[in-house]
């Protein structure tokens, strides 16, 4: 369980969030929902530590996440729809440059699993700027694999379902299934009805801002 | 002190107080400052009248470079405390700090006439006066380069804050390069030892000079804040007219 | 690799691995900044006409204007390219610290844009007709300055991030912070030619890059943040 306590939140001069006060389950897939514009990106952004808190925390378990903020961020895995890859480099070295600034080990074989995963061994030794958005998705998307042999408790996905096309939405469902049984807490903002997997729970903004005046 | 001053309100309650009270000092003291500078005081018996530019080429200097110090603490105040008031500080000062180094710069190369024979000698004072000139420049520019106003403070402040580690290095380097080219100048700006009936002008105009600035930054950052208040009012309307919409 | 001891020298070195491998992708680039050099460079004796004496009074100040002003249109794709591209995002959640990413940043486009310059830098020189025996020093001296400007560079990009028109601007902001390095620069060779030791200049300049490579990674760690956070 994430607990937001009193949470503000600037963008810029604007503010997003303030004295957000709610609870986002974890363990499990948690949906965040909202319009455009509504914060979703932002509180993941937030959980990730990439935008900073004005006032109020965060808690899980009654920590506040962001005292150790270093221990926090070697657990999770944020992607969004910018995917943090360079186009000059190929699909793989994109991969390989990542795992290693996490500190990961690089052997060749898991590297191989998790281009697989996401059916992405047949482009490795694409450039990513001969790549389409999908393709680009996928290869990021690559990195999920890794939690399955390293210490990951979190996942913040941003639109992860964004140019995928069929079978690729089918094998990002099987990630996400696979690390639930794992007891990983996945946090996906979307705009997408569609649920991605059968069980999971919701995180409404535009609820919350009705209720509770934020 | 800094805290106490920047809630806003209190900040326009005492500077309406302020206001007058520095206007009129700074009235006062610059015209006696140029009786005394430019009537009752000797000329120089090497320069003749030029050298009572200097009652405001010194001034100037000093306040220019005086300025450029405020807007880095300003500017750190801002990046570490994050207090809007700084931010607005930071930005009032540098146009005005930006005017007294041109005006440096000007009554420099006008003295620089009758002494040198020419419009401009790089001079290591004006040299360094120029480049903390281009320093204010790239702060204004900076500040108002960005789609957001505060991407640019914060970004504008960095920079002067890195101005003022890089500044004294910057001095340095370019009286070394003087020194390097020009082994012994024949005349240094300051001209001969300072008479005594010139301190006295000099003092009052330097005095002077700074009531009227801190008097036209306090006005600047009054305006400011009314600025920001009333894109506030027009953000909130534009916000109230599209929910009416709806 | 243990999870919890990271190594951060060979985090380090494997991200100047990773800028090199792709500034070398785009070799392209490199090669328009050495040609946008050795026309800077010609351009002088066209303006001063092809008078050796004339030329030798300018020929160390054409240097390294010609270096400085070379490079500047470079800096900003230090930063910006992987700000775009979510790379910052990325590391920002990663452990590596982001000093030490800026670090490798400046340090892998000395290496790949700056000592290019370097190597071809003797041609440069015999072009401007410098004696033999200021070439050494001159390949010394833009080195260490080179690397100044790296680290100048790179607060540079990071402060115009997000910026209209930053191309524009960077220049405006970084020159007047480079001076330093320009007149102690070509103090070295100056003394050189007229029989001087080169050695207090090449300290002061030693000293200027010190001074950079201890505060670059932080002021310009702070700007990323601030970027990233928008």
């Amino acid at each position: 369980m994430l607990n937001l306590k009193n949470l503000n939140i600037h963008r810029g001069s604007r503010i997003v969030f303030s004295r957000l006060n709610a609870e986002i389950k974890t363990s499990t897939l948690t949906l965040i929902k909202g319009k455009n514009g509504s914060g979703k990106s932002t509180l993941l952004r937030t959980i990730a530590g990439l935008t900073p808190i004005e006032g109020g925390e965060i808690n899980q378990n009654g920590v506040n996440i962001f005292h150790a903020k270093e221990q926090w961020i070697r657990k999770l895995i944020f992607i969004d729809n910018k995917n943090g890859l360079s186009d000059e480099l190929t699909v793989k070295e994109n991969l390989l440059a990542w795992v290693k600034i996490k500190g990961w080990d690089t052997n060749e074989k898991n590297l191989i699993l998790a281009l697989e995963s996401v059916g992405m061994q047949k482009y490795m030794n694409f450039y990513i700027s001969q790549c389409s958005d999908g393709l680009k998705k996928r290869a990021a998307l690559a990195r999920l694999y890794f939690s399955f042999f390293n210490e990951v408790d979190f996942w913040l996905l941003d639109e992860p379902t964004n140019a995928l096309d069929h079978s690729s939405y089918l094998l990002l469902q099987n990630l996400l299934s696979k690390f639930i049984k794992m007891k990983g807490s996945i946090l996906i903002a979307s705009h997408d009805k569609e649920s991605l997997i059968k069980n999971y729970e919701t995180f409404d903004i535009d609820k919350l801002r009705n209720t509770n005046t934020i | 002190m800094f805290d106490w001053l920047a809630n806003p309100n209190r900040f326009n309650r005492i500077t309406n107080k302020m206001q007058p009270v520095l206007l009129l000092a700074s009235l006062i003291t610059i015209i006696l400052g140029l009786y005394f500078g430019l009537y009752d005081s000797p000329k120089d018996y090497q320069q003749g009248h030029a050298v009572r530019i200097m009652y405001v080429h010194v001034p100037s200097a000093w306040l220019a470079s005086g300025l450029y110090l405020l807007l880095a603490i300003s500017s750190i105040f801002y990046i570490v405390w994050k207090h809007p008031l700084a931010d607005l500080m930071s930005r009032a000062t540098a146009p005005i700090g930006a005017l007294f180094s041109l005006l440096t710069l000007v009554t420099g190369s006008l003295w620089g006439k009758p002494m040198w024979g020419t419009w401009w000698v790089w001079d290591a004072r004006l040299t360094s006066m120029l480049i903390l000139f281009f320093f204010y420049i790239g702060y204004i520019l900076l500040s108002n380069a960005f789609e957001r106003k505060i991407d640019g403070s914060k970004s504008a402040a960095v920079l002067a804050i890195v101005g003022i580690i890089n500044l004294p290095i910057i001095k340095f380097s370019v009286d070394w390069w003087h020194t390097l080219h020009q082994p012994s100048s024949l005349l240094k700006f300051d001209g001969p030892t300072i008479d005594g009936q010139m301190l006295l002008p000099l003092i009052l105009m330097i005095i002077g000079f700074c009531l009227f600035a801190s008097y036209i930054i306090i006005l600047n950052v009054k305006t400011k804040l009314i600025e920001k208040k009333c894109e506030a009012l027009i953000l909130k309307l534009n916000l109230n007219e599209i929910s009416n919409i709806r | 690799m243990n999870n919890k001891e990271l190594n951060w020298i060979y985090l380090f070195i494997s991200h100047i691995k990773r800028d090199i491998l792709i500034n070398s992708r785009s070799l392209f680039d490199i090669v328009s900044i050495f040609g946008f050099m050795l026309l800077i460079i010609i351009l002088f004796p066209m303006g001063i006409g092809p008078i050796q004496e004339k030329l030798d009074i300018v020929s160390n100040a054409v240097l390294w204007i010609g270096l400085i002003i070379a490079i500047i249109p470079s800096l900003e794709k230090m930063i910006q390219r992987d700000y775009t591209n979510g790379w910052l995002d990325q590391i920002a959640t990663s452990p590596i610290p982001l000093e030490i990413v800026l670090l490798a940043k400046s340090i892998s486009h000395w290496i790949i844009v700056i000592i290019p310059l370097i190597i071809t830098s003797p041609i440069f020189a015999i072009l401007l007709g410098l004696e033999f025996n200021q070439i050494p020093w001159l390949i010394l001296s833009m080195s260490i300055g080179g690397l100044s400007i790296c680290f100048i560079g790179i607060i540079g990009a990071a402060l115009i991030l997000g910026a209209r028109r930053g191309n524009i601007l960077l220049p405006v902001i970084i020159l007047p912070l480079i001076i330093p390095i320009l007149i102690f620069g070509v103090g070295v060779n100056e003394a050189i030619k007229i029989g001087l030791s080169p050695l207090p200049n090449l300290f002061l300049l030693i000293a200027f890059s010190l001074i950079y490579l201890v505060i670059s990674p932080f002021i310009s760690a702070i700007l990323i943040r601030i970027a990233i956070s928008r």
